[in-house]
C-alpha cells in the first residue's frame, strides 16, 4: 500500500506540469486530414421496474439518455408532472395523453416523495 | 496491467490517496456517496451526469491547481445530437443580419485576426444545484460544474467589425453544431446585447491551454464571455447573427432566467414575479481541501486550501474561519493570473485538541461583492454561492 501510495503522489506531482497534454493515446478520438472526430461510448443507466416503464423507455430516451431521471432529487408528483408537461409541450415529445398519464405515474412513484 | 486500466484504478482512488497524503490519516467517508466515472473522448474520468446528451463533471481534487487540465473540464450540453466530426475545411463562422456585409471566415482566417488570451474561470449557471433547499430539478451539479483555463482566440470585437454593425443593432445571436433529436426541440442560440458583444474581452476561442479545444468543451471554436456564467459560451459556434430586436427564443426566454432583483432571490418555493436572462457570475469560494467529512490529527498541521473567484472582479481577499464563523483569518492568496482567472488560496491551521471542526470560507472581490452566510434560492437552481462549511473530525 506504501508503495502504491508513493506512486500515486508521484503521478500527481508529474501529471501537475501537464496541463497544456491532450490525451493522445484514447483510440476514440481521430484526426484523418482536416477532420476530427471522436466516438462515444454507450452508457446505460437502468429505470427501476415498474407499471408504464415501456413509455419512459420508448419516448424520454428519444430526446435524452434515462440517467436525467435517475439524477433528480425525489419529487412530489405535481412536480414530475410538471417536468413531463414540459417535455411534452414545449419539446414535443410525442406522446398521447393516456401515454402521458402513464409516464407521470411512473414517475411519481417510482423517483417520487410519495406526496 | 493495460495502461487504461491502470489510469481508471490510478484516477478512482486519486482523491483518496491524495487526501490521505495531505491529513496524514484516512478518511472517515471514503465510500459514502461513490459517484459513477466516465471516461469520454479526449476526457479523463469524469462524474457521470449523463451521458446523452453528455453531463460531466470535475472531481473536486482538480481545483488544487490554478489552471484546470483539458481533460479534467466539466462538460455540459443541452440537446442529444452533438458534433462527434467536424472537418475544418468545410467548417465557416458565420456573420450576417444587420450588417454591411455577409461574411464566412474560415479557421485560417479567424486566426489571421489578432490572437488573444485571458485565464478565466468557465462556470455552468447550475453549478452547486445540488446544494438547493427545497431542491429543484435540473443539472444536480456539486461544485465540478466550473475550471480554469486559458483561453485563446480572435476578440468577437474584431469578427463582428469584419462583418460591420449597422445601426440600429440590439441583441447579437450565437448559434453552435448541435441541434434537438426532434424539430419541436428549440435549437441552442444564445445571445448577448450588441454592447456587450463589442465589449474587447469577449473571444471566439480555438484553444483551451494552448491545445485545440477538444471535441466536447466545443471544437472547433466556442464564445468566451469572461465574467459570466457558460451558458452564453457557445459551442462549436457556427453562426453569428446581428439583430435589431431583442431576442426572446426559448433558451433566452423562459430559459436561463434570474429574479429581476438584487439578489437574484425569491421566498424558498416561490415564483419570481420578473425575471431578466443570467448574466455576471456571483463571487465564490469552494474548499478543496481538506474535504467533507476527513479526519486530522490534533496538532498537526494541515493546509485548508481552496479556490475563489468572482464576475470579472478579481478577488480581493479571503477569510476562513475553523470554528464554525466565530472567528476568521485571512488566507494567503496564490499567484494573480487576471480579474477573470480563480486564484488559490491558503491557510495553515494547527487544530488544538480533538473534536468537530466546521471550516468556512468567504470571498469578496474587489467591488466588494461577496458571499451569503444563508442561501439564495431560485427556481432554476442558479447562482449558487452560499458560504460553504465542511466538517472534518479532529482525533
Amino acid at each position: 500500500m506504501k508503495k502504491l501510495l508513493f506512486f500515486s503522489i508521484l503521478a500527481i506531482a508529474l501529471g501537475s506540469g501537464s496541463v497544456y497534454a491532450q490525451d493522445k493515446g484514447a483510440k476514440d478520438m481521430v484526426v484523418t486530414g482536416n477532420t476530427k472526430s471522436i466516438t462515444l461510448p454507450d452508457i446505460a443507466t437502468p429505470l427501476k421496474d415498474g407499471p408504464g416503464k415501456e413509455y419512459v423507455e420508448g419516448n424520454c430516451t428519444i430526446c435524452h439518455s434515462t440517467d436525467y431521471i435517475n439524477m433528480q432529487p425525489k419529487m412530489p408528483k405535481a412536480k414530475w408532472s410538471a417536468t413531463v408537461k414540459k417535455m411534452v409541450k414545449t419539446f414535443g415529445c410525442p406522446v398521447n395523453d393516456a401515454e402521458m398519464k402513464a409516464i407521470e405515474d411512473y414517475l411519481a412513484a417510482n423517483y417520487g416523495t410519495g406526496s | 496491467m493495460d495502461n487504461r486500466l491502470t489510469r481508471r484504478f490510478f484516477l478512482k482512488t486519486v482523491g483518496v490517496f491524495t487526501a490521505t497524503a495531505a491529513l496524514g490519516s484516512w478518511p472517515t467517508n471514503i465510500f459514502a456517496d461513490e459517484k459513477k466515472l466516465v471516461r469520454l473522448p479526449e476526457k479523463t474520468d469524469l462524474i457521470l451526469l449523463t451521458s446523452r446528451p453528455p453531463q460531466l463533471e470535475t472531481p473536486l481534487h482538480y481545483f488544487k491547481e490554478l489552471l484546470t487540465p483539458n481533460e479534467a473540464l466539466f462538460v455540459r450540453w443541452h440537446l442529444a445530437n452533438i458534433p462527434t466530426s467536424v472537418d475544418l475545411s468545410q467548417w465557416r463562422l458565420n456573420i450576417g443580419g444587420n450588417t454591411d456585409r455577409e461574411v464566412k471566415l474560415s479557421m485560417d482566417d479567424l486566426k489571421k485576426l489578432e490572437k488573444v488570451s485571458y485565464t478565466a474561470v468557465i462556470q455552468c449557471s447550475g453549478n452547486g444545484r445540488s446544494f438547493f433547499e427545497p431542491r429543484v430539478p435540473g443539472g444536480q451539479w456539486d461544485n465540478g460544474a466550473m475550471g480554469n483555463v486559458t483561453w485563446t482566440g480572435a476578440r468577437l470585437k474584431d469578427v463582428l467589425n469584419a462583418a460591420g454593425i449597422k445601426a440600429g443593432s440590439v441583441d447579437v445571436t450565437f448559434n453552435g453544431l448541435d441541434s434537438g433529436p426532434l424539430p419541436t426541440v428549440p435549437d441552442l442560440v444564445k445571445s448577448l446585447p450588441v454592447d456587450k458583444a463589442m465589449e474587447d474581452d469577449i473571444i471566439v476561442a480555438y484553444e483551451m491551454n494552448g491545445a485545440p479545444l477538444t471535441m466536447l468543451n466545443g471544437f472547433p471554436a466556442r464564445l468566451v464571455v469572461p465574467g459570466w456564467y457558460a451558458t452564453y459560451w457557445v459551442k462549436a459556434l457556427t453562426d453569428i447573427k446581428v439583430l435589431t430586436q431583442t431576442f426572446e427564443e426559448f433558451w433566452m426566454k423562459p430559459a436561463y432566467r434570474i429574479p429581476d432583483n438584487a439578489c437574484g432571490c425569491v421566498e424558498p418555493g416561490s415564483a419570481p414575479k420578473k425575471t431578466v436572462p443570467i448574466n455576471r457570475m456571483t463571487t465564490r469560494s469552494v474548499i478543496v481541501t481538506p474535504t467533507q467529512g476527513s479526519g486530522l490529527k490534533a496538532k498537526k498541521p494541515v493546509e485548508v486550501m481552496g479556490v475563489a473567484f468572482s464576475g470579472g472582479y478579481g478577488i480581493k481577499d479571503v477569510v476562513v474561519s475553523v470554528d464554525n464563523g466565530k472567528t476568521w483569518n485571512t488566507a494567503r492568496l496564490g499567484r494573480d493570473l487576471g480579474k477573470y482567472s480563480w486564484v488559490l488560496w491558503y491557510h495553515s491551521w494547527r487544530p488544538a485538541k480533538p473534536g468537530k471542526y466546521t471550516v468556512m470560507a468567504k470571498a469578496t472581490n474587489s467591488i466588494g461583492e461577496s458571499q451569503p452566510s444563508d442561501s439564495l434560492w431560485n427556481p432554476a437552481g442558479y447562482l449558487w454561492n452560499k458560504i460553504e462549511k465542511i466538517e472534518v473530525n479532529v482525533i
